[in-house]
């Protein structure tokens, strides 16, 4: 697969506004492949993470990993400490046993420890979802399975917990997917339940589309929830797609439900003011190409959204589209609840997988991951930027790695995302990475759980003397804010 | 749907030969500890995953199946399954047993502990498969459904219309292998070719799948064809199957390979021909 042609001229705007400020945040970085798993060699790729908010010290994490004895459950991944430490546990249905799970995502109900996730079983060619639940993810007791049906790409699952009122202590879980079964064509949706910790809990497939599309709508559909019931959520609404090139256009569109998306006509509370349907047209027919990669990383459609947990009004969204050669990535923000939209705050050529997180101060996390370098010799580039007002940036380069190292196994070879997210004032983060030891690859520090030496170079299996092959593997990071 | 839980089943995934170390211990802090806790020395592995290939000599936590009390230095043969993995690894015991003069086949060094766990798998492929067959990969061509969707896609296109068939990153990129077959080992097969589907797509849900090339010849282990793909749109589904109607219907039986463990090429010995000798002895 070609990498993109990289033009010299980089954004005026990122570097004007970019800057390194003398105060450096305190970053925690570790790959998060276990010592016992040392001589492992699977391209671990689109991570996710979920931090439980009632308890800190207890996050976990997933990626395409498969149970290592090839068993029935795929494994999450582990921290009882903050993420210092990691543990792969194999509670989850429907393990492929060279990649576990398909598209998969997680997150904790904010006060009861109860966690869940979406994903697409590894073990079922028909793109089955299984919404899942459990209330103790270190026990060896799989997920039960809440939601189990066909046809559905990339569920990406958000939680908020009901912190006052009559519905106080309720779990409002929203599974934003393209689910591909919808007829008209209007296939971005959101399954939503609005007391999800109960035995039984109902769910409602919510259409999100409320314009003509091609026949669907793109893959990603993120939900973003304020704890005062504020529902926002994004997706890329399809306009045209040419099956033989893979080229589309598409609208990036922003909706907002103001009591947690619970009414009759679900996620209607922003309407756009020209053609007078359901959600701001953020952008308009922005280019993509299905079929297109940046270095060995496929394209095609990247969103993210995030609200502000101080202040329901304001949203940050970012997205990508094709600018010529280049992938471009776009950040914005809405001060007034989706209504009206800043101009590209930030502006990145040929980056992608955007997460947004903000924390209990409003300061905002932007994740992502940028191709840079000659064509010999290019490199992904991890980037967290941090900014309270979203014109000065304080900017971490997490990883810098060889983008054609290891070789190319699967699409994705990174990931279709990595994540973000904040729990009070620190940010918490994932992405998938070459994990050559190579202190240089790391400039804020990294910590190996897996055997390695640091002198050679090179990594080493369970016996800490036999060579182990360079693989793609998650790492987490904590950025204190 | 009433929602559903499962407890973990299925069939030991790690056998290996220990001598119990510790009772009610555990090698790994984030392991509950019982009176079924225990750990072990990994002594000989019988049967293992090519991840946990190096454990010889290490010691590993074994959480019992409580049908037998061990005590220190007591050797057993373990069947296990996947417990956790962090500094070191935690195994389920489906069941222990006492090293015994029966188990000296089980014991043999000859056999590649890592190649006897790929066997296990590719046992469980052969008694699953519909049909197995030897035989050549003739030529390699689109379905027909995959035709008639590029008919379909020129009609929408004159049409001026909207509606086509949804696609998705996972798309399976369906193409038909046409294999002359040499022999049937398994199941009815009476023609003297099949279609064998399988997906060309790299993306992950699919990369692992057999990728056929004319010339190839080996074992093939088939499903009837049900390939389970995401489902089709409404509008367009009705359009594209009017052009699928139009298309060449497949006139030989057609099954799916979906798995590496699907096709055996002629020049790796071993496995799946094994399989097929003790049946036919």
């Amino acid at each position: 697969m070609p990498a993109k042609k990289q033009s010299k001229k980089a954004s005026k705007a990122s570097k004007k506004k970019t800057s390194k400020k003398a105060a450096t945040p305190k970053v925690l970085l570790v790959n998060i492949i276990p010592k016992s798993l040392s001589g492992e060699t699977h391209q671990d790729s689109e991570p996710t993470i979920a931090v439980n908010p009632a308890n800190l010290q207890q996050i976990v994490a997933t990626a395409f990993t498969p149970d290592p004895q090839h068993g029935e459950y795929a494994p999450i991944y582990m921290s009882q400490d903050g993420g210092n430490t990691w543990t792969l546990n194999s509670i989850v249905p429907g393990n492929n046993r060279r990649t576990g799970t398909g598209d998969i995502t997680v997150k904790f109900s904010k006060t009861s420890n109860v966690l869940y996730a979406g994903i697409l079983r590894g073990d079922s060619r028909g793109f089955r979802l299984n919404i899942l639940r459990t209330k103790n993810f270190m026990s060896s007791t799989p997920m039960e399975i809440l939601v189990d049906r066909k046809g559905v790409d990339q569920p990406y699952v958000q939680v908020a917990t009901v912190s006052r009122g009559p519905h106080k202590g309720k779990d409002r879980l929203y599974v934003g997917n393209n689910d591909l079964h919808v007829k008209s064509g209007a296939t971005a949706t959101i399954d939503r339940s609005l007391n999800a910790a109960v035995s039984n809990p109902r769910f409602k497939k919510i259409r999100v589309e409320s314009r003509d599309t091609p026949g669907q709508d793109g893959p990603p559909v993120r939900p973003s929830i304020h704890p005062d019931g504020t529902a926002y959520a994004i997706y890329q609404s399809w306009r045209t797609y040419d099956d033989d090139s893979g080229e589309g256009t598409a609208d990036i569109v922003v909706l907002r439900d103001d009591n947690w998306g619970s009414g009759s006509k679900p996620f209607s509370d922003l309407v756009d003011p020209l053609d007078g349907k359901k959600g701001v047209r953020v952008a308009q027919s922005t280019k993509f190409n299905f079929h297109g990669s940046l270095g060995l990383q496929r394209t095609g459609g990247d969103v993210a959204l995030v609200v502000d947990p101080t202040n329901s009004d304001v949203v940050y969204i970012a997205y990508n589209d094709d600018h010529g050669d280049d992938y471009v990535l776009h950040l914005l923000r809405s001060k007034d609840r989706g209504e009206t939209w800043s101009q590209d705050l930030r502006k990145i050529r040929n980056a992608l997988n955007p997460g947004l997180a903000i924390n209990n101060a409003g300061k905002l996390g932007f994740l992502y991951q940028a191709l840079r370098g000659p064509a010999a010799a290019q490199r992904w580039i991890t980037k967290l930027e941090l900014t309270r007002n979203g014109s000065s940036w304080t900017t971490l380069t997490l990883a810098t790695t060889p983008a054609e190292i290891p070789e190319f196994k699967f699409d994705p070879y990174l990931g279709d995302y990595a994540h973000l997210m904040a729990v009070g004032k620190d940010f918490y983060g994932i992405f998938s990475a070459s994990n050559t030891p190579r202190k240089k690859n790391f400039p804020c520090g990294v910590v190996y759980q897996r055997n390695a030496n640091w002198t050679t170079e090179t990594l080493l299996n369970v016996n800490n003397t036999s060579p182990v092959k360079v693989s793609i593997d998650p790492f987490f990071v904590k950025v204190a804010g | 749907m009433p929602a559903r839980k499962k407890a973990h089943t299925g069939k030991p995934t790690f056998v290996f030969k220990g001598t119990v170390k510790k009772l009610k211990s555990a090698t790994m802090k984030t392991v509950a500890v019982d009176s079924k806790t225990v750990v072990v020395s990994v002594d000989q592995l019988i049967e293992a995953p090519p991840d946990l290939a190096a454990y010889v000599g290490q010691e590993i936590t074994v959480q019992l199946s409580g049908a037998i009390k061990p005590k220190v230095g007591q050797q057993l043969i373990f069947h296990t399954v996947s417990g956790q993995y962090g500094e070191s690894i935690e195994v389920r015991s489906l069941s222990e047993e006492p090293v015994q003069a029966t188990h000296s086949a089980m014991l043999s060094t000859a056999v590649d502990p890592i190649e006897r766990h790929r066997d296990r798998e590719r046992r469980r492929h052969f008694d699953k498969a519909d049909l197995v067959v030897s035989g050549k990969v003739l030529a390699v061509t689109l379905p027909p459904d995959e035709q008639a969707k590029s008919a379909s896609k020129t009609a929408l296109a004159a049409a001026t219309t909207t509606r086509r068939k949804p696609v998705s990153e996972h798309d399976p990129k369906w193409r038909n292998a046409v294999v002359e077959v040499d022999e049937v080992h398994k199941g009815k097969h009476t023609k003297k070719q099949i279609i064998v589907r399988f997906p060309a797509s790299t993306d992950v849900m699919w990369y692992n799948a057999p990728k056929f090339q004319p010339g190839q010849s080996g074992h093939f282990l088939l499903q009837k064809s049900k390939p389970e793909e995401p489902p089709k749109g409404g509008k367009a589904t009705k359009k594209i199957t009017a052009a699928a109607a139009v298309a060449p219907a497949e006139t030989t039986d057609t099954y799916v390979a979906l798995d590496p463990l699907d096709f055996q090429p002629d020049s790796e010995p071993g496995g799946i021909k094994n399989i097929i000798e003790s049946e036919n002895s």
